[in-house]
C-alpha cells in the first residue's frame, strides 16, 4: 500500500455507529434501524462490551405472517399486509436477545483493509463489527472499504 | 409355470414351445429356450428325445435366427413334415404348425396364441413314444444332463466341471501328475516355492524345454492339470517381483500355454479360476470323513506356499464343494416353479438359505485375520506374497478374483439381478465370456426362468417370506456379500496400504488416493445393484401376547415378554439369532410434538428421499412419497434429540441456549417436543419446519430423522422341521425410563425409551390400536450354539440378557444329547430372576445348572428338589456381584475345565455372554482372573499368558459375546476430555492403541486382539481417527460391535473452541478468508495422515519376522524377503516421504503462514522442499535402491546362503532403512503435533499468542527431509566401510 496510513481497519471504520443495548426490546430496536439507516445493528451491554449483531432482516421475517394466518384472516394480500402490521405491533415488547446473532464474525482495528475485505466478500456480509479486546469500537462496511481504498489508489 | 425367453444378449426371445398329444408317453408341452432345439432319437445331443426307429438320431433341429424360429431337417432317413407336407430344407415355423417326426406329431406354439394341439392323425400312433425326464423340464436341467452326457462320452470335463451333487468343482479329483513326457512340468511346479524362495523364477523357466502341448501330444485328460501348471508358472515369471521382466514369457512357458489355451477354447491365455482353485488340490486322506474340510486338502501347484495361500485357494475349494448340492437346489427350485409343486420349492429354497448360512458361519470365517485363530490369514504377508500373484498379466484378460467364483454367478442369476452396470458388475458379466462352455450354458439356462416371478404370481405369504429369506441371506442386508464386504475391507485396506497397490480387479493407486476406500465402495455400490432385485426386508407381524415377566421386581424396571404372531409369513429363526423391529412412539408422545410443531397432524409432508426408503420398510406404506405429519413422527426419531437434528434447528434458530447445549453435548437431554417448546418462547416459528419445502435444511424429514431397527435376541424356539416356518416369535424387552435434570441445559422430565415404550406396553395389544410391525430376522455369524451338542456350553446373562439364552435352553433340552449346560444370572434381586419357572424345570430334569448372583439382594440361591419337581430357595447371605459369583471356588474349578480345550485336558466349551457393556466387561475380568489362579507358569510373563487364554478363546470362537448399551440418560461433561495430541502417540506396543470413533476415546490394546477382524486392522488406524475406516464396515449399525467397544472407551476427544476467529490466505485463487476451526482441521487432517502412514510402514517392515515361504523359520531371511522389504523402502520414498512433502504440506504452509504473518512468500515451503530435493544428497539417496537391487541380484545369481558378507550387508541395509524411514515420519509427526498442541493450549487465542510457535512447527519440516537424507547417506557408507565387498 502506499504510506498515506489508510491500511487498516482502524483507518476506514465507521465509529458511530447504531447501537441497541442487549435488553431492549422489538420496537426499540425497529425504530433505531429506522433512524440510523443501517442493516445491522451492534448490541452491547451496559458496559459497552460487545454482545452480537441483529439484522434488519430477522426482525421482519419474525412479523411476516405465514399462510395459515393469511388464510385465517380472509386470505387476500390486502390481509396479509394487514397482519403484517399487526405482528409486527404485538412484536414491539418481544426482547432482543432470541434474534441477536451472539457469535458474529468480528474484525480487529489493527487488521489491514484487505482482511476485512476478503471476509466481507467471502461470506457475503455487509457489515462486520470492529471489536478490540471485547469492546465495539466501530464497523466497517463494503462501503467504508470502497471509499477508503479507491481513494488511496 | 413362468418363465422369461431371452437371447445371450439380453433382448427378449419370443416365447415358444412344442406341444406333444397322443402316444402311450402321454401329453407333454416343451419350452423352445435354446438357440438350438434338436429333435432326434440320441440320448446324448437331442433336445427333444423322440424313441422311434423311424426317427434318425438327430433328426431336424428348430434355429431362432433372431426373427423368429426356423425349422430344418438334418438330412434325416424318414425326413420331416410341417402340416402334413414334405419339409425341403428349413422353414420358418408359424403359430399351430404341426411337426411330424418319424410317428409323432408336434404342435409349435408361440407367443400368447393359443393353438390347440390336434391328435396325431397317425396309424403308427402306437408306437414307442418316450417323453423324456428332459422333454418336461427346466432349461438349466437340459443344460445338466446335457452335460452328464458330453462328459460321459469325452471321458474328461475340459469344457467344465457341472454336475448336481459336485456343482462347480470336478467329478474326480485331479490327476496328481501328467504323463513322463512332461515330467519336467510337474518337476517345475514342485519346485516352485523354491524358486520364489531364492527369486529364481525367472532364470529357472528360461531354462525349461519346450513341450508340446498339442491334441496328439497331450491328451485330454491331462490338459487341466497342465493348464494349472503352466498358468502359474507364466504368473509366476510376472510376478516374482514388482519389477516387469525384461524379456519376455520364455517359450516353455508362452507356447504351451497357447496351445492349452486354444484347446480349452480359451478367449487367450489366463489364469483362470479352474487353474488356481477348483482344479489346484488334493486330499490329504482321501478316506477322510470330511474330504473336502480345509484340514483334508492341500494345493497340488502353490508359489509361496504360506498358510495365507494355503488357507485362501483351499477355503474356496472347500466352500465350491459344499455349495455343489446348492447347485442341485437351485435347479430343483426351478422345476418345483415349473410344476407348481410349492411344497418342493418351500423345501429347496429353505435348503439354499441353509447352504449359503452354513458357508458364512463356517466356511468363509476360516479365512481369519484373527492370530489366535487356526487358519489365520494375516492381512499383511497375503497382500504382499499372495494378492498380487493372480493379477492378470496381459491387458484384456480376466484373472481369478472373487468375481471369477462360480458360485456366486449362479446366485446372482438365480437372484434375478439384472443390473450388471457397476464396475464390479460389468467385471462379472465379462467374466462370463471367459468361462468354459459348460458354465457359460448352465448360467443362460439360469436365467431363463425366473423364481421370484413364480412366487410373486403364486402369492403365497408363506413362500414369499421364505423366499424373502433366501435372497437376504445371500445379498441383503446382513446377508453372505455384506460380510464378505466388511471382512475384505481389512485385507483390502492393508493390501493397499502395504501390497503391491493391484488388486486382481485392477485397482491401484497411491497412499492419498486412499484406493482402499474406493475398492470397498465398489463393493458396495455392487452390492446395492444386487439388492434392487431384492425382496424388502421385513416381514409384517402383530404383537399377541405382552406380559409382565418380574411382576416382583423393581415397578421402575418392568421387564416384559413380547409375543409377536409371525404365522404364514415363512420366518425361520435359529437359537441365538436376533429379531429386528421398527419401533413406533406412541400417540401421547406425538400429540406433544404436534403441539410444538403448532400443528394438527393431518399436514400432508413431501417425503425426502431417504424418508421415501425407510416407509418402504414400514408395513402398509410402501412405495409411498406423502405421509400425513402425524404418520411421520410416529416412524420418525423423535427422542432422545440427535445431534444432527440439533445442529439444524441452531442454523434456522440461532438460538444461543441450543449452541451452548450443542458445545457441551447435552443435546439428548432433550426430546424434540420440549426443545421445540423452549425454541419457541425465545421467538422461533416452528411451523417453519413443515412449511418449508422438502429441499431445505430445516425441513421436517431433515430434522427427524427416520427411526431404524432395533436389535433383540429371540427368546422363543421354532421347530426347524417345519416348511412354513415359525408361528412365534417371543422377545424380551426391558422397559428403559430415566430422568433428566433442571439445568441450564437441559429440562427436568420423566423420559421413556422409544422401542421398549411400543413393545412392552399393553397398549400394543389393544386391539384398536393393535398394528402390524416389521420383523426382521438378523442371524449373526457368531452366536450360535456349538454345531457338535455334546459340548458344553456356559452362558452369563445379565439382567435381560437372558433373552437369547431362554431359546438355548429350550433346545438343548429338547435335544438331549449330553452337553452340559450352565447359565450364571447376575440380577439385582432375586425377583429379576426372569422365567425362573422354566429354569427350574430344566434344572430339575437335569439339563442345567443354574448360578446367580444378586447386586442388591443378600441372598444364596439353592436348587432343592422335590419329586419330579422342585424350585430355587434363597437362603440369607451376601449380596454379590458376577464376578464373585465366577471367582466362588467350586464355579472356578468348572470353568477352568470348560476353558480348556479338549487338547489341554478341558472340556472346550463354548461362552456365551448376554448383557450390557459393564457387565460383559465384569465377566471377561473374572473368567481372566480365573485362568490367573489355575495358571502354573513363572510369573514372568504371567499377565500376558493369562490375557492369550481368553484371546485364543476369542480366536477359536467359542467366546461369544452379544454385548448391548441401554441409555439411561448420558451425564454431562461427566466422560474425561482427551486431546488429540495424546491420541497421536498412542499408536505403538510401548505406548500403547489408542483409537478415536466418533468422537470418543477407545482403549485398544485389549480390545484388538478381542476384534473378529484381527489386530492388524486396529493398528492400521491406531493413533487417530477411525470413523470413517468404522463406518465403511458398518459397525456403526452393528449395536454389538459398537456395545463392545464400550467396555474400553478412555473418555471423548477434547473439543476446541474458536469461535468465530478466522484469517486471511493468499489460495491460488487470490485472497480468502479462512476460519481458525478449519485451520485447526487442516492441521490435525495432516497429523493424522502421518500416524497412518506410520501404522502403514510398522506394518510393511513388520514382514521382516513373518514367515514368507512354505513354513520357513519367521526370522529366516531369504532373498525374497529382501526384495519385499526393499519395495517398502521404495514405497516410502514414492508415497510416504512424497506424501509428507508435497501439495499437502505446501497447503498448510500458506495456510499457517496466511494466518500468522503477513511477511512471507507463500511459495516458501515448495522452493525449500525444491533445493533439498535437488540436492546431491537426495539424488543419491533416490539411487540408494538400485544400489541395494544390484546386491540384492548378486546373491541370487550366486545362490549366496545368508552366512554370506553380502547378505548380511543387505539385513543390516534393510535394518538401517526401517529405523530411519520410521525416524523421519515420527519427526514429521512430533513437528505437527507440536502445532495441534498450541490450538490446544490457545484455541481461539492461537494465532494472537502462539502464531510463532505454529510458524516453528512447519518451518521445522524441510530440516527434517534434509537431515534424513544426511543420517541415511552416513549410515550407508559407514556400512560400506564395514562391509568392504
Amino acid at each position: 500500500m502506499n504510506g498515506r496510513g489508510q491500511t487498516q481497519v482502524k483507518d476506514v471504520m465507521t465509529v458511530r455507529t447504531a447501537r441497541i443495548r442487549h435488553n431492549s426490546n422489538l420496537q426499540h430496536a425497529a425504530e433505531l434501524v429506522a433512524m440510523s439507516n443501517v442493516s445491522d445493528l451492534m448490541v452491547v451491554d451496559d458496559d459497552d462490551g460487545f454482545c452480537g449483531v441483529l439484522s434488519e432482516g430477522d426482525i421482519l421475517r419474525t412479523a411476516l405472517p405465514d399462510i395459515d394466518q393469511i388464510l385465517d384472516e380472509g386470505g387476500s394480500l390486502g390481509d396479509a399486509f394487514r397482519i403484517f402490521v399487526d405482528k409486527g405491533r404485538a412484536l414491539s415488547d418481544l426482547p432482543i436477545t432470541s434474534l441477536v446473532i451472539d457469535e458474529p464474525l468480528i474484525v480487529d482495528p489493527d487488521d489491514h483493509v484487505a482482511r476485512a475485505a476478503t471476509v466481507l466478500l467471502d461470506r457475503q456480509i455487509r457489515l462486520l463489527p470492529v471489536v478490540k479486546d471485547g469492546t465495539l469500537v466501530g464497523t466497517v462496511s463494503r462501503a467504508d472499504l470502497c471509499r477508503a481504498i479507491v481513494g488511496t489508489l | 409355470m413362468v418363465a422369461r425367453f431371452k437371447t445371450m444378449v439380453g433382448e427378449t426371445r419370443a416365447l415358444a414351445k412344442l406341444v406333444v398329444e397322443g402316444g402311450p408317453g402321454g401329453t407333454g408341452s416343451f419350452p423352445v429356450v435354446k438357440h438350438l432345439t434338436v429333435i432326434g432319437r440320441d440320448t446324448a445331443s437331442a433336445d427333444v428325445l423322440v424313441e422311434d426307429p423311424l426317427v434318425s438320431r438327430r433328426h431336424a433341429r428348430i434355429a431362432w435366427d433372431g426373427a423368429g424360429y426356423v425349422l430344418e431337417d438334418l438330412a434325416s432317413t424318414n425326413g420331416t413334415t410341417v402340416n402334413g407336407e414334405p419339409l425341403v430344407g428349413a422353414r420358418r415355423l408359424e403359430p399351430g404348425d404341426r411337426i411330424g417326426v418319424g410317428a409323432i406329431s408336434v404342435v409349435f406354439e408361440q407367443g400368447g396364441g393359443a393353438v390347440r394341439p390336434e391328435p396325431v392323425p397317425d396309424d403308427r400312433a402306437t408306437r414307442a413314444l418316450r417323453i423324456p425326464q428332459s422333454f418336461s423340464s427346466v432349461p438349466s436341467r437340459q443344460v445338466l444332463d446335457s452335460v452328464a452326457a458330453t462328459n460321459a462320452r469325452l471321458g474328461h470335463e475340459n469344457l467344465g466341471f457341472l454336475s448336481e451333487e459336485r456343482g462347480f468343482t470336478p467329478a474326480t479329483p485331479p490327476p496328481l501328475e501328467l504323463p513322463p513326457a512332461y515330467a519336467a512340468w510337474d518337476e517345475i511346479a514342485a519346485r516352485l516355492p523354491e524358486l520364489w524362495r531364492s527369486i529364481t523364477v525367472r532364470p529357472a523357466l528360461r531354462d525349461l524345454p519346450v513341450l508340446d502341448a498339442g491334441e496328439e501330444a497331450l491328451p485330454d485328460e491331462c490338459l487341466l492339470r497342465a493348464s494349472v501348471i503352466i498358468s502359474m508358472l507364466a504368473h509366476s515369471y510376472h510376478r516374482i517381483s514388482a519389477e516387469p521382466p525384461r524379456l519376455p514369457m520364455p517359450d516353455g512357458v508362452q507356447q504351451p500355454w497357447e496351445q492349452i489355451s486354444r484347446r480349452l477354447d480359451r478367449l487367450a491365455p489366463h489364469l483362470s479360476y479352474s487353474d488356481l482353485i477348483l482344479c489346484n488340490w488334493k486330499l490329504k486322506d482321501p478316506n477322510c470323513g470330511d474330504p473336502f474340510g480345509l484340514d483334508n486338502l492341500e494345493l497340488l501347484v502353490s508359489t509361496v506356499d504360506n498358510q495365507e495361500e494355503n488357507v485362501l485357494y483351499l477355503m474356496q475349494v472347500e466352500a465350491h464343494y459344499e455349495m455343489g448340492p446348492l447347485l442341485g437346489a437351485i435347479v430343483r427350485c426351478q422345476e418345483a416353479a415349473l410344476r407348481d409343486d410349492t411344497e418342493a420349492l418351500k423345501r429347496d429354497l429353505i435348503s439354499i438359505t441353509e447352504a449359503i448360512q452354513q458357508f458364512g458361519t463356517k466356511t468363509f470365517m476360516a479365512l481369519n485375520p484373527n492370530p489366535y485363530s487356526d487358519t489365520f490369514v494375516d492381512p499383511v504377508v497375503w497382500a504382499k506374497t499372495v494378492a498380487p500373484f493372480a493379477v492378470p498379466i496381459a491387458e484384456g484378460t480376466v484373472g481369478p478374483s472373487g468375481v471369477g467364483a462360480p458360485a456366486f454367478h449362479m446366485l446372482d442369476t438365480f437372484f434375478g439381478r439384472h443390473a450388471y452396470d457397476t464396475h464390479l458388475g460389468k467385471e462379472m458379466l465379462q467374466m462370463r465370456s471367459w468361462y468354459p462352455q459348460h458354465w457359460r450354458d448352465f448360467f443362460d439356462a439360469l436365467g431363463e426362468v425366473s423364481v421370484a416371478d413364480h412366487v410373486e404370481r403364486i402369492a403365497d405369504p408363506v413362500l414369499e417370506g421364505i423366499y424373502k429369506e433366501a435372497a437376504i441371506a445371500y445379498a441383503g442386508d446382513g446377508g453372505f456379500l455384506t460380510q464378505h464386504k466388511i471382512k475384505a475391507y481389512g485385507y483390502l485396506d492393508l493390501a493397499f496400504k502395504v501390497g503391491r497397490s493391484v488388486t486382481i480387479g485392477g485397482f491401484s493407486g497411491s497412499f492419498a488416493d486412499r484406493v482402499w476406500d474406493l475398492a470397498v465402495d465398489e463393493l458396495t455400490r455392487s452390492h446395492e445393484e444386487r439388492e434392487r432385485a431384492l425382496p424388502r426386508p421385513g416381514h409384517p407381524a402383530a404383537i399377541t401376547e405382552v406380559e409382565l415377566v418380574n411382576p416382583d421386581g423393581d415397578p421402575d424396571k418392568t421387564v416384559t415378554r413380547v409375543v409377536f404372531d409371525v404365522t404364514g409369513t415363512g420366518m425361520r429363526y435359529a437359537p441365538g439369532d436376533r429379531c429386528a423391529v421398527l419401533p413406533e412412539n406412541r400417540p401421547a408422545l406425538v400429540d406433544r410434538t404436534l403441539t410444538a410443531l403448532r400443528a394438527t397432524g393431518s399436514e400432508e409432508v413431501i417425503l425426502t428421499g431417504e424418508w421415501r426408503d425407510a416407509v418402504d420398510l414400514r408395513v402398509g406404506h410402501e412405495g409411498t412419497t406423502t405421509l400425513p405429519l402425524r404418520t411421520l413422527l410416529r416412524f420418525g426419531h423423535i427422542r432422545p434429540v440427535g445431534r444432527e437434528t440439533a445442529k439444524i434447528l441452531h442454523a434456522a434458530s440461532h438460538n444461543g441456549r441450543l449452541r451452548r447445549i450443542i458445545e457441551s453435548r447435552a443435546e439428548d437431554q432433550w426430546e424434540l417436543w420440549d426443545l421445540l417448546e423452549m425454541l419457541t418462547a425465545a421467538g422461533f416459528d416452528p411451523k417453519r419446519l413443515w412449511k418449508v419445502h422438502p429441499g431445505q435444511a430445516e425441513h421436517i424429514c431433515r430434522v427427524v430423522p427416520m427411526e431404524s431397527f432395533r436389535m433383540y435376541s429371540i427368546s422363543s424356539t421354532m421347530d426347524p422341521q417345519s416348511l412354513d416356518g415359525a408361528e412365534e416369535l417371543t422377545l424380551t424387552v426391558g422397559r428403559l425410563q430415566y430422568e433428566t435434570d433442571d439445568t441450564a441445559l437441559s429440562a427436568a422430565h420423566h423420559r421413556f425409551g422409544t422401542a421398549s415404550s411400543f413393545l412392552g406396553s399393553p397398549a400394543a395389544v389393544d386391539g384398536e390400536t393393535r398394528t402390524d410391525v416389521s420383523l426382521r430376522v438378523v442371524h449373526p455369524p457368531r452366536f450360535g450354539l456349538p454345531a457338535d451338542p455334546t459340548t458344553p456350553i456356559v452362558m452369563f446373562a445379565g439382567g435381560t440378557g437372558i433373552a437369547p439364552f431362554r431359546s438355548f435352553v429350550h433346545e438343548r433340552a429338547a435335544h438331549d444329547s449330553g452337553g452340559e449346560n450352565w447359565l450364571f444370572v447376575g440380577s439385582r434381586t432375586r425377583h429379576e430372576l426372569l422365567y425362573r419357572a422354566e429354569l427350574e424345570s430344566a434344572v430339575a430334569q437335569g439339563r442345567l445348572q443354574v448360578r446367580a448372583a444378586f447386586s442388591r439382594d443378600p441372598v444364596e440361591i439353592r436348587f432343592e428338589p422335590e419329586g419330579d419337581g422342585g424350585g430355587f430357595r434363597f437362603e440369607p447371605g451376601e449380596a454379590r456381584h458376577i464376578g464373585d459369583e465366577i471367582l466362588r471356588d467350586d464355579n472356578a474349578e468348572m470353568l477352568w475345565r470348560m476353558l480348556r480345550s479338549r487338547a489341554d485336558g478341558g472340556e472346550g466349551a463354548h461362552f456365551y455372554v448376554c448383557g450390557r457393556t459393564g457387565f460383559a466387561g465384569s465377566v471377561m475380568t473374572a473368567l481372566e482372573a480365573v485362568v490367573d489362579r489355575f495358571d502354573e507358569g513363572p510369573d514372568d510373563g504371567r499377565e500376558e499368558r493369562v490375557r492369550s487364554v481368553l484371546y485364543r478363546l476369542v480366536g477359536e470362537e467359542r467366546y461369544l459375546q452379544d454385548i448391548f448399551t441401554t441409555y439411561t440418560g448420558s451425564h454431562i461433561d461427566a466422560a474425561t476430555t482427551i486431546p488429540a495430541s495424546e491420541v497421536v502417540v498412542r499408536n505403538n506396543p510401548d505406548d500403547g492403541y489408542w483409537m478415536v470413533i466418533d468422537g470418543r476415546v477407545y482403549d485398544m490394546n485389549t480390545f484388538g486382539h478381542l476384534h473378529p477382524g484381527g489386530f492388524k486392522i486396529i493398528q492400521a488406524y491406531a493413533g487417530m481417527d477411525g470413523t470413517a475406516a468404522y463406518r465403511k464396515v458398518l459397525h456403526h449399525v452393528n449395536p454389538e460391535v459398537d456395545s463392545m467397544l464400550g467396555m474400553y472407551e478412555l473418555g471423548v476427544v477434547r473439543r476446541l473452541h474458536f469461535g468465530q476467529e478466522w484469517g486471511t490466505v493468499v489460495a491460488p485463487d487470490g485472497l480468502r478468508s479462512m476460519s481458525l476451526a478449519d485451520a485447526y482441521r487442516a492441521w490435525i487432517r495432516f497429523l493424522y495422515r502421518v500416524v497412518e502412514m506410520e501404522n502403514a510402514l510398522q506394518q510393511d517392515y513388520g514382514l521382516k519376522d513373518q514367515t514368507i515361504i512354505g513354513d520357513d523359520d519367521p526370522t529366516a531371511f531369504p532373498p525374497i524377503k529382501f526384495q519385499y522389504l526393499l519395495e517398502t523402502h521404495d514405497r516410502f520414498m514414492v508415497n510416504y516421504l512424497a506424501g509428507t512433502t508435497g501439495d499437502a504440506l505446501e497447503d498448510l504452509w500458506a495456510v499457517t503462514s496466511g494466518f500468522c504473518t503477513s511477511d512471507r512468500d507463500v511459495r516458501w515451503m515448495a522452493t525449500e522442499l525444491a533445493r533439498i530435493r535437488d540436492g546431491e544428497e537426495a539424488d543419491t539417496i533416490r539411487r540408494l535402491s538400485g544400489e541395494i537391487q544390484r546386491r540384492i541380484d548378486d546373491i541370487v545369481e550366486r545362490g549366496a546362503d545368508t552366512d554370506d558378507p553380502t547378505a548380511k550387508l543387505l539385513r543390516e541395509y534393510c535394518d538401517l532403512l526401517h529405523a530411519e524411514d520410521r525416524r523421519y515420519l515420527a519427526e514429521v509427526k512430533a513437528a505437527l503435533r507440536r502445532g495441534v498442541m498450541v490450538f490446544e493450549e490457545l484455541e481461539r487465542d492461537t494465532i494472537r499468542s502462539g502464531g510463532h510457535r505454529l510458524m516453528a512447527a512447519i518451518e521445522g519440516v524441510p530440516r527434517i527431509l534434509a537431515d534424513y537424507h544426511s543420517r541415511l547417506l552416513s549410515g550407508v557408507v559407514s556400512l560400506w566401510l564395514d562391509h568392504p565387498t
